[in-house]
């Protein structure tokens, strides 16, 4: 039952499988069963309605049957493949974050705020490495990020408390971490009810008690605008203590990238014609 | 000298000449292979085109490419022959104006397409709505556009009708708005339906958080409160969220207790008279 190769307290890595073995994992709200067949993985999954669920179950031998109602994806593999490596990753789209509060940042003031994401799981053969499956713990909405529906990009949207204080911060296996610089250098106040995260360009650190990190970043706001210059750091805030790095960015980042990265600054929500 | 011998053989060689055979058949091999040559470059320039430009435009090169090269063809075919081109282009240039009143419908239909094209309302693989017919538009040719529609059936439509018509395009643009009509019974409080209308959207993970949906008030019904629910999603997933939103909508009312009536009809027979009176009758059992 015991990975071959994981990190600690932590339920990726790579899984040996005995013939006909059903492995499960409980990772917060997120349910999955893999079983290895003469011919075939067999990969279950499932989600539960507690959505803050910090439920933690890594690898262990399941010898029920699989519960019904859930989804069944068959992956035809040779008898050598005996082993899975299983996989954290950020979500494939730009996040935005919306504040359960209304916060507003006065000129020239910093803010630092830790955010957590949904991840997602993917399951890949161990050599080759070919990717077997993939899916979000946990759908995050989508949403529409422009200033019209002419225009925009598809994101995903995740309501949140965002917190400054890390004791507030529940362990979730299914989350990430990201510490938050905003600095607002313009001359009026900018409204942080959502901001938007290049949260495809960030890779994923894991701390002692494994929780999952990402690199911190920072956001600029330099003009009376929307606009930001983004900075990826190099790792995780110090907050962190000593971490390791568990995957890469599912796409590099380009460099002094500017998004628009702020939304609802005060008094231009109701311009955007949505009817 | 073989040719002078089959005509003679033939009993033709008063009719023709060997020669004049022999440009017969060169004329006809010139035919032959350049039209093989036409439809080569012809996919040739589709390809290098269908790299750099859209599906459309490259479709355009390719009949300009085959069909210029058919006209080419054809002249130099005709004075092989031994036409004189000049006076052929002179008879054809009466004979256009005699074609011309006969085909007023084709010409009206070349001159749309002109139009169609340079206006580009809607390009191949889009989806559009055009005179009763939706589908999925194959191809934007000069006189015609040619659609599948969901039940796989092809339907030509004339340019000339596109031009007059009115035409949904209805992948021009990302985003696409469900608009779901309900009504709910007079005695439902309307804040709370509204709520829990918004915990759908909020759930659907389809439903797109922002554009935020609309709760639109439609007024007092016969029966009904009357009400527009209005969520946005992606245009990809329009049809998965036109069904789930529903379904989902009637799921929630079910479990909050939210009544979808159906049409009622109160009887008041006036203030004049008493009221209408009524007789129970009850089911007679044999004794």
């Amino acid at each position: 039952m015991i990975p071959r190769r994981a990190v600690g307290g932590s339920w990726w890595g790579e899984f040996e499988f005995k013939p006909r073995e059903t492995r499960y994992w409980q990772l917060g709200p997120f349910s999955l069963w893999v079983q290895r067949t003469p011919a075939e993985f067999r990969v279950t999954t499932g989600s539960g309605v507690d959505l803050d669920q910090t439920a933690l179950r890594v690898g262990e031998t399941w010898s029920e049957s699989i519960p019904e109602g859930h989804e069944l994806v068959r992956y035809s593999v040779g008898e050598a493949e005996q082993g899975l490596e299983i996989v954290p990753l950020m979500a494939d789209r730009s996040i935005i974050v919306k504040s359960d509060t209304t916060f507003i940042v006065p000129p020239g003031r910093t803010v630092m705020a830790y955010v957590s994401s949904p991840l997602w799981m993917r399951a890949q053969l161990l050599e080759p490495k070919r990717v077997l499956h993939e899916e979000p713990m946990l759908r995050p909405s989508d949403t529409w990020w422009g200033p019209s529906t002419l225009e925009g990009e598809l994101c995903y949207a995740i309501r949140t408390s965002v917190r400054y204080d890390l004791d507030n911060l529940p362990l979730r296996p299914h989350r990430a971490v990201s510490a938050v610089w905003v600095v607002n250098q313009a001359k009026t106040p900018l409204q942080l009810d959502r901001i938007r995260l290049p949260i495809p360009n960030l890779s994923l650190f894991s701390d002692t008690n494994g929780r999952l990190w990402t690199e911190a970043v920072t956001l600029v706001r330099g003009q009376d605008d929307d606009l930001a210059s983004v900075r990826l750091e190099k790792s995780p805030p110090v907050e962190a203590g000593p971490c390791a790095k568990v995957v890469g960015p599912r796409f590099e980042p380009e460099k002094n990238l500017l998004i628009r990265a702020f939304a609802g600054l005060l008094g231009q929500r109701k311009d955007r014609g949505w009817f | 000298m073989v040719l002078n011998k089959f005509l003679h053989d033939m009993g033709l060689s008063g009719l023709v000449t060997g020669a004049q055979l022999a440009d017969f058949f060169r004329a006809l091999l010139i035919l032959g292979v350049g039209l093989l040559l036409a439809r080569l470059l012809s996919t040739l320039a589709w390809r290098v085109a269908g790299s750099r430009l859209g599906k459309q435009e490259s479709m355009l090169v390719r009949r300009f490419v085959f069909y210029g090269l058919v006209v080419l063809l054809v002249a130099v075919t005709l004075h092989r022959l031994g036409f004189q081109l000049s006076v052929l282009l002179g008879a054809a240039g009466i004979l256009t104006v005699a074609i011309g009143f006969a085909s007023q419908t084709s010409a009206s239909n070349l001159i749309s397409g002109l139009f169609l094209i340079a206006e580009r309302p809607f390009v191949v693989g889009d989806i559009i709505s055009v005179d009763g017919a939706t589908g999925e538009v194959l191809s934007v040719d000069l006189l015609s556009v040619k659609l599948r529609t969901y039940d796989n059936l092809y339907v030509r439509i004339p340019n000339e009708t596109i031009i007059k018509t009115r035409i949904n395009n209805l992948t021009h643009f990302p985003l696409r708005r469900v608009d779901v009509k309900i009504g709910v019974a007079y005695k439902e409080d309307l804040a709370h339906v509204r709520a829990v209308l918004m915990k759908v959207a909020e759930i659907n993970p389809l439903c797109l958080e922002e554009p935020p949906p609309l709760f639109i008030f439609m007024g007092f019904g016969d029966s009904a409160l009357e009400m527009q629910f209005s969520v946005w999603g992606m245009r990809t997933n329009y049809l998965e969220l036109l069904n789930t939103v529903h379904m989902e909508i009637k799921a929630a009312f079910d479990l909050e207790g939210i009544e979808i009536p159906f049409p009622h009809r109160t009887l008041y027979a006036g203030s004049a008279t008493g009221p209408l009176p009524i007789r129970v009758v009850e089911e007679r059992t044999d004794q």
